[in-house]
């Protein structure tokens, strides 16, 4: 019962959503749960992030009580944390400490960090991109053009570097995406199909 | 060239911190075109009418907002000098900062909370909040994001549904991303969609574009400096292109030197 219980439930919900998506005129009452159930999604998921918050201060609790290697990142961690949500809730978004906290040390954390990617490309650029093949080659020269066809220089420089950029966005890159995203929806179709009738149970743990 | 493959990888990293900082300092100016996809964005958020309500949902994080925040800021700044007011919200929890900031900088310009503008707030769950919100927006969002009643808000008065939004505008780093916002809105409600996304995802957005899913589609800072251009509000994406086609051209300098120095390490290695 304890694993037949939640698939029952999964599988009516699943089924109800379905049905109130299709049939909405043909069968108002599963439309009219279909709704009920997406605006119970949104409650569930905020219940999930408090279980992810109670979750990390567990584990990073324990190993800062244990004194495991490393403890000091769990004890940065807690804290800021802790200060984060005070910040939020009690001192409130107006305050001067959420500002202090976000527009001046979260944001520019976050923004340092993504900056940083152009030193790790310019290093994988050098010693990474190499022609050893065919298709390396191909690559190659198609990253090249993207790079001068997107940037204002590449234009400067010529006017056909966009035309032939454009083209490899809008043409061979469209196509392979296109058959990606059709894969991925049939794909999608039948896992939801696996769900709906009991035959996938990964989302119960396990297996 | 035996240094080339003995070349420290500080030098590299100094070589780009140079050239990006350089027209940061001292800007060129260089002329840059704007791509089909923001010139269709431009277009239909340029037949909005004063009096108008478009929806800007903020679903970005710090992580990728440098790439897409001016995106966002372009529009918002574009669609309050058009008067159209803006309902914004936010499926990303850090989306609810940056759509404060942009409109913290609105007031201090004479804009009014509740009739030119109103952040909503975050509500969790991703596609499953978008397709509630999308269906009942009172519901999921009985109070906004400074705590007041959605009743007492002039400028959500009428708004039950998206389908009341005359457009959705919506700007990503990840998911949510276009894919959610044309399952849940565009395909049931056919309100019609601009989505800004971070450059990596503006490759797999293309199609939504084609197949006309999408009205818009602006990629990473380019895109914001194309709209920058095309509606005649300059900002910071426009000051960074520059610093962009110096960063482009170093990588491109830099992957012509390393395959010099593969290729003549290759030959040695044949002639040995």
């Amino acid at each position: 019962m304890r694993r037949e219980l939640p698939m029952l439930v999964a599988g009516l919900s699943g089924l109800i959503v379905l049905l109130g998506f299709f049939f909405e005129n043909l069968l108002p009452w599963a439309f009219n749960w279909s709704k009920e159930l997406t605006a119970w999604g949104t409650i569930v998921s905020a219940f999930a992030m408090g279980l992810a918050a109670a979750n990390l201060i567990l584990i990073h609790g324990k190993r800062l009580t244990f004194k495991n290697p490393n403890w000091y990142n769990s004890a940065a961690l807690l804290l800021s944390m802790a200060l984060m949500v005070y910040a939020g809730i009690f001192a409130g978004q107006k305050s001067y400490l959420w500002k202090l906290l976000f527009d001046n040390l979260m944001a520019p954390l976050g923004n340092a960090m993504f900056s940083l990617l152009i030193f790790f490309i310019a290093s994988a650029s050098f010693r990474a991109f190499r022609a050893r093949n065919v298709e390396a080659t191909i690559l190659l020269i198609a990253g090249v053009l993207v790079l001068l066809g997107r940037a204002p220089v590449g234009e400067m420089i010529s006017s056909y570097f966009p035309v032939g950029a454009d083209w490899l966005m809008n043409v061979p890159n469209v196509a392979g995406n296109r058959a990606i995203l059709i894969g991925a929806a049939v794909g999608t179709v039948a896992t939801g199909l696996r769900l709906l009738l009991g035959i996938d149970r990964s989302y119960l743990g396990g297996e | 060239m035996d240094f080339l493959m003995r070349l420290d990888r500080r030098w590299l990293y100094l070589i780009v911190f140079a050239v990006v900082l350089w027209p940061l300092v001292l800007p060129l100016g260089i002329p840059f075109r704007v791509s089909p996809g923001t010139m269709e964005a431009y277009k239909v958020l340029d037949a909005l009418k004063p009096g108008d309500t478009v929806l800007m949902s903020i679903d970005y994080s710090v992580g990728g907002s440098p790439d897409i925040d001016p995106q966002a800021q372009a529009v918002f700044r574009y669609l309050m000098k058009k008067n159209v007011k803006v309902v914004m919200v936010a499926f990303v929890d850090q989306g609810v900062q940056f759509a404060e900031k942009m409109i913290r900088e609105q007031e201090k310009l004479g804009k009014k909370y509740g009739e030119d503008f109103v952040n909503l707030g975050f509500v969790a769950g991703v596609e499953v909040a978008i397709s509630a919100f999308a269906e009942n927006v009172p519901k999921v969002f009985p109070k906004d994001n400074r705590g007041n009643s959605i009743d007492s808000l002039p400028i959500m008065k009428g708004i039950t549904s998206v389908k009341d939004f005359k457009l959705v505008t919506e700007f990503a780093t990840g998911i949510p991303g276009p894919a959610e916002w044309i399952r849940q809105v565009g395909t049931k409600y056919k309100v019609p969609i601009v989505s800004g996304v971070v450059t990596v995802m503006y490759p797999q957005s293309l199609p939504y574009v084609q197949s006309k899913q999408l009205a818009g589609l602006m990629g990473g800072l380019r895109g914001a400096a194309e709209f920058e251009k095309v509606s005649n509000t300059r900002g910071m994406a426009t000051a960074a292109m520059d610093a962009q086609s110096m960063g482009h051209l170093a990588i491109i300098l830099f992957i012509i030197l390393g395959n010099i120095a593969y290729q003549m390490e290759k030959r040695r290695q044949v002639k040995k």
